[in-house]
């Protein structure tokens, strides 16, 4: 385990880079909209850890109302802004939350993407926790993505046997040259498979694309 | 506001709106009677992290 691998560390680093986050992740992931064009519509959606934004306005095109949570305020201020810009606000509620306790009442969602989050939850507990409650909140057949960061990417290469347990500190560069470390949890195939599994959910495709895995989950 | 409930406890929330504007409850509070803990709503975004959130 890394130092400073606190929940609270890693959003308040959103916090921190939120304006520059949003100047340099723009454009929404191809495999994000694969998904989001393969559902059914439905009646409410959650982008869980929502960051920017960019992937809401896919989502509103089949949800009714699209709930948007992250656990940084300055991420869903911008995540407002963007989302008034495209005249979408009446259609998204923002929600300031711990994804690893998620403060939402069962069977609510028709659907979810989780993308690129759920690898800066600290501990094991805390992302089996996650998947746990959302399984819970899911309409019974409902389908969810969730992607997360391989652990055998080139950039960390030599690091990889270094980083047994998967857990380490990825600094972001900001304009003015200063680092900043973020926490990640970096994920094998195997694990990603075991993790979805144990929380209930089924794993339907599971797959490698770029740096990430992409996992589609059913609720039973 | 029906789908929200305490991320501590999961009880029912009460909600206390102090600002409104059109359909929108701009500032107000969540009240969670079991955990008596008022959750924040500010700038339109209920802010229900878990009091101990670290």
């Amino acid at each position: 385990m890394v130092d400073h691998a606190s929940k609270s560390r890693t959003a308040e680093v959103f916090d921190r880079i939120a304006e520059h986050f949003d100047l340099t992740r723009r454009s929404p992931w191809r495999e994000v909209l694969d998904f989001v064009e393969s559902l059914e519509s439905m009646d409410l959606a959650a982008d869980i850890g929502c960051g920017n934004g960019r992937h809401i306005p896919y989502l509103a095109e089949k949800a009714g109302k699209v709930l948007a949570v992250d656990f940084s305020s300055e991420m869903l201020s911008v995540a407002e802004r963007n989302v008034d810009q495209v005249g979408l606000s009446g259609k998204v509620i923002f929600l300031l939350a711990d994804s690893s306790r998620l403060p939402l009442e069962e069977g609510v969602l028709g659907g979810f993407i989780y993308v690129a989050a759920l690898h800066h939850l600290p501990t094991d507990a805390e992302r089996l926790v996650s998947l746990e409650s959302l399984r819970r909140f899911l309409k019974s057949g409902s389908k969810g993505l969730i992607s997360v960061w391989a652990l055998d990417q080139p950039r960390f290469e030599g690091l990889a046997e270094a980083v047994t347990d998967g857990d380490i500190l990825v600094p972001w560069t900001m304009p003015d040259g200063k680092r900043i470390d973020r926490f990640y949890h970096l994920f094998r195939e195997d694990e990603l498979r075991s993790l979805i599994e144990r929380s209930g959910l089924a794993v339907g495709k599971l797959h490698r694309s770029r740096d990430n895995y992409f996992a589609e989950v059913v609720s039973d | 506001m029906d789908i929200l409930c305490c991320p501590v406890c999961k009880s029912d929330l009460e909600l206390k709106i102090e600002r409104e504007d059109g359909d929108e409850i701009v500032t107000g509070d969540l009240f969670c009677p079991k955990c008596d803990h008022a959750f924040k709503i500010e700038d339109g975004i209920p802010n229900l992290l878990p009091p101990d959130f670290k």
